[in-house]
C-alpha cells in the first residue's frame, strides 16, 4: 500500500464521527488529510488517461459520500479500507454510465496513436507505451474486476481487506481476482501475438 | 488457457493458498508452458502499473476543494430530509434518450441560486445544474445525476441542456429543461410534469423534455400531464432443483488404471473395479471391469468370489470375449480349493463351448493333473491322448511326460505311446 494512514488520523475520524451532525469543518478536515490518498485512488480505478476534469468530478463525490457515511463510522475497520471501500463504489457508480467507460478506452487508444514525449527525462518511453497497453487491455475487464484487481496490485490491499471494503465475500474476492489476471494475461498475449505478425 | 491449476498459479502471489499449495503451484508452473508464461505476464503487469507515478497534481487539491464550495449549499444544508434508503438502480436508458436530447453536460453547471431560508414545505437544493423541491417527509438522495427516491414527493427543476434523472423502484424518469413532480407510495411512482421549456427554434429541437419509462418502453411527458406508473408483480422465479454435480472419473481410464495396479496392489485394482462395475456404465466397459474385479480377487486370495465374479463374466451378455478365459480360470480355482469335481464339470463345460479354443492344451493338462491328484493316471493318459489342438504347448507336454512317468511301472504300453504321441 503506499499510504498508510496513521492512528492518530484515525482517531481523528472517528471524535469526527461522534458528533451529532457532520458540519462543514468536518468535511475540511478529512479533506485535508485523505485528499491525496482518495485522489490516488480515484486516479489509479480510473486509469492513467482519466481526464483530470473526471478525477477531480469522482474525487469530489468520494468526500461528499464519505461526509454522508460518516455517522456511520464506529471505527470498526480501518480508516484506510473504509474510505477504500466508498471510494472503489463511487467509481463503479460513475463507471456505470457506458459513455464514460467508452471515453476512457478511447483516451488509453488515443494516447497510445499519439507520440508523446516522456514527462520527465527519466521516464522511458516504451515503459509509457507497455503502460497504456496494460491499460488498454485493464479498461476491457469489467468493472467490478478491474477494482479488485487495482485495489490488490496498486494499493496493495489483501483479499479480507478488499472484501472488506467492498463488503463482499472473500471468496468472490479472490475469483473476480483470478478471472482478471487471466483475462489481462489473455489479452496481452493476443497483442503480443498481433505485434508479431505485423 | 485450459490447465486446471490456473487458478493456482495466477493467485500464487496473493496469499490466497497455504504454503504447502503455493510451493505446489510453484513446482507446477515451472514445467508448465502456460502456467508460466501467464504468471509472467500477470507479474510483468504488476511491475509495469506500480513503475507509473502516483504524484497527486499541485493544483488537484484546490480545484476539488473549489467544487466542494460549490457543492456545500447542496449537501451541507438541513439534513433532516435527507434520509437515506438503499435502492436497487434501475438500467440506464442513455442512449435512448440522447437520440432527441441535447447533449448532456459532463461537468457541472452553474448552480442556481437557493433560497437561505425556503418555505416551510419546501427545502431548496441543488445538484448537477438542477434543483430539487422536496416535501419534509420524502425520502431520497442523491447519486451523482440520480435522484433516487424511497418515498414521498419531490419536484425536480432542471436547466436547459441538462439531462438529471429520478429513479424510482417502478420507474426511471429522464429531464432536460423541465420541472418534473415525482410522488413514491403504495401506489406506484406518479409523474407530472410540472413545465417545459420550450425553445426558440424548430419545435422541441433544443428545448425540454421529460421521459418516463415503462417496463421496457420509454414515453415522453407532455406538459401537464400526469403518469402513474405501477408497481410490477413480483416475477415468479422458476426454482431451479440444484443437483450437486459429481464429476466421476473417466471409467475407461479408471480400468486402465486398475490394470496397471493389478499385479502389485491387487486390493486397489479390486476396489476401482468394484466401483466401476456398480456405476452406470456401458454394457462393455462393465464385463471388463467384473473380469478386472474377478483377476484382482483371485490374485489377492478371494477365490470363491474370484470365482463368483469369474461366473458373471460368463454369464453377461457381453462377456463372451472373456468367456473361455473366465471358465478356465474358474477351473483352476476349483483345483486351488481341491474341489475337483466343479473344476471338472467346469473343463468339461469349457471344452463344449470352445472345442478348438486356445485353452484345449491348457485344460486338457489340467484334467490330466487333476486325474492324478486322483490317483487315476490310466484317465489322465486318456485325456491328454484325446487332446487335439494345432501347434505346441510347454504345459500339455509337460503333464504328457509327467503322466508316462506315472505309468511306466503299471501300464509301460500306455506310457510309450504317450511319449511317442
Amino acid at each position: 500500500m503506499h499510504a498508510h494512514m496513521s492512528s492518530s488520523v484515525e482517531r481523528e475520524l472517528w471524535a469526527l464521527s461522534q458528533g451529532r451532525t457532520a458540519e462543514a469543518h468536518d468535511l475540511e478536515a478529512i479533506f485535508r488529510v485523505h485528499f491525496e490518498d482518495v485522489y490516488r485512488i480515484v486516479r489509479h480505478l480510473l486509469g492513467p488517461s482519466a481526464p483530470c476534469a473526471d478525477v477531480d468530478d469522482v474525487a469530489q463525490l468520494v468526500f461528499i459520500a464519505i461526509q454522508k457515511a460518516l455517522p456511520s463510522f464506529r471505527g470498526e475497520s480501518k480508516t484506510s479500507t473504509w474510505i477504500y471501500g466508498i471510494a472503489s463504489r463511487v467509481v463503479l457508480s460513475q463507471l456505470r454510465s457506458w459513455r464514460r467507460q467508452s471515453r476512457l478506452k478511447r483516451a488509453v487508444e488515443m494516447e497510445r496513436l499519439r507520440s508523446v514525449p516522456a514527462r520527465t527525462p527519466e521516464q522511458n518511453i516504451s515503459e509509457r507505451e507497455q503502460a497504456l497497453i496494460v491499460w488498454s487491455c485493464l479498461l476491457r475487464i469489467s468493472p467490478k474486476k478491474r477494482v479488485v484487481y487495482l485495489l490488490h496490485e496498486i494499493e496493495g490491499l489483501s483479499g479480507p481487506e478488499i472484501a472488506e471494503a467492498l463488503h463482499l465475500p472473500e471468496g468472490t474476492v479472490w475469483t473476480r481476482l483470478y478471472h482478471a489476471r487471466r483475462e489481462l494475461a489473455g489479452m496481452l498475449e493476443k497483442k503480443k501475438v498481433k505485434e508479431v505478425r505485423r | 488457457m485450459s490447465c486446471r491449476s490456473l487458478e493456482q498459479t495466477l493467485l500464487l502471489d496473493s496469499a490466497r493458498f497455504s504454503a504447502t499449495k503455493r510451493e505446489d503451484a510453484e513446482r507446477h508452473a515451472a514445467g508448465c508452458p502456460e502456467c508460466s508464461q501467464a504468471l509472467a505476464k500477470v507479474r510483468s503487469s504488476r511491475s509495469i502499473l506500480l513503475s507509473q507515478s502516483t504524484a497527486v497534481p499541485s493544483d488537484a487539491r484546490a480545484t476539488v476543494w473549489a467544487k466542494m464550495q460549490v457543492e456545500e449549499r447542496s449537501f451541507f444544508g438541513p439534513r433532516s430530509i435527507a434520509a437515506l434508503g438503499t435502492f436497487a438502480i434501475a438500467a440506464v436508458t442513455w442512449l435512448v434518450f440522447l437520440r432527441s436530447a441535447p447533449e448532456p453536460v459532463e461537468t457541472a453547471l452553474p448552480v442556481i441560486a437557493v433560497e437561505k431560508k425556503p418555505a416551510p414545505a419546501e427545502e431548496g437544493v441543488t445538484f448537477f445544474g438542477g434543483r430539487i423541491l422536496a416535501l419534509p417527509d420524502a425520502k431520497w438522495h442523491v447519486e451523482g445525476r440520480s435522484l433516487l427516491l424511497e418515498s414521498g414527493e419531490i419536484e425536480v427543476d432542471v436547466l436547459p441542456a441538462t439531462l438529471v434523472e429520478v429513479i424510482t423502484a417502478e420507474t426511471v424518469v429522464q429531464l432536460v429543461g423541465s420541472r418534473v413532480s415525482v410522488t413514491r407510495d403504495a401506489q406506484g411512482t406518479r409523474v407530472r410534469a410540472v413545465r417545459i421549456v420550450r425553445a426558440a427554434g424548430a419545435a422541441g429541437a433544443d428545448g425540454g423534455k421529460i421521459s418516463v419509462k415503462q417496463g421496457v418502453e420509454v414515453m415522453s411527458l407532455e406538459e401537464e400531464r400526469s403518469v402513474l406508473v405501477e408497481p410490477r408483480a413480483p416475477k415468479k422465479r422458476a426454482v431451479a432443483k440444484v443437483v450437486p454435480e459429481v464429476v466421476l472419473p473417466d471409467p475407461v481410464v479408471e480400468l486402465k488404471m486398475a490394470r496397471e495396479v493389478l499385479e502389485r496392489d491387487s486390493p486397489r485394482a479390486a476396489e476401482i473395479a468394484e466401483r466401476v462395475s456398480q456405476r452406470s456404465v456401458p454394457a462393455e466397459v462393465r464385463v471388463e471391469a467384473l473380469a478386472v474385479l474377478a483377476d484382482a480377487e483371485r490374485r489377492r486370495g478371494s477365490l470363491l468370489q474370484a470365482a463368483r465374479s469369474y461366473a458373471k463374466v460368463i454369464d453377461h451378455p457381453r462377456g463372451r470375449g472373456y468367456a473361455e478365459e473366465a471358465m478356465m480360470q474358474r477351473a483352476l480355482l476349483y483345483v486351488e480349493l481341491k474341489d475337483y469335481s466343479s473344476a471338472l464339470n467346469e473343463l468339461t463345460r469349457l471344452e463344449a463351448q470352445y472345442t478348438s479354443g486356445v485353452s484345449a492344451p491348457e485344460r486338457a493338462a489340467l484334467a490330466a493333473k487333476i486325474y492324478l491328484e486322483r490317483g487315476d493316471a490310466r484317465a489322465a493318459a486318456k485325456v491328454l491322448l484325446e487332446a487335439k489342438f494345432d501347434g505346441r504347448s510347454r504345459v500339455f507336454e509337460l503333464r504328457r511326460r509327467e503322466v508316462a512317468r506315472v505309468l511306466e511301472d503299471s501300464d509301460a504300453a500306455l506310457a510309450n505311446k504317450l511319449k511317442v504321441d
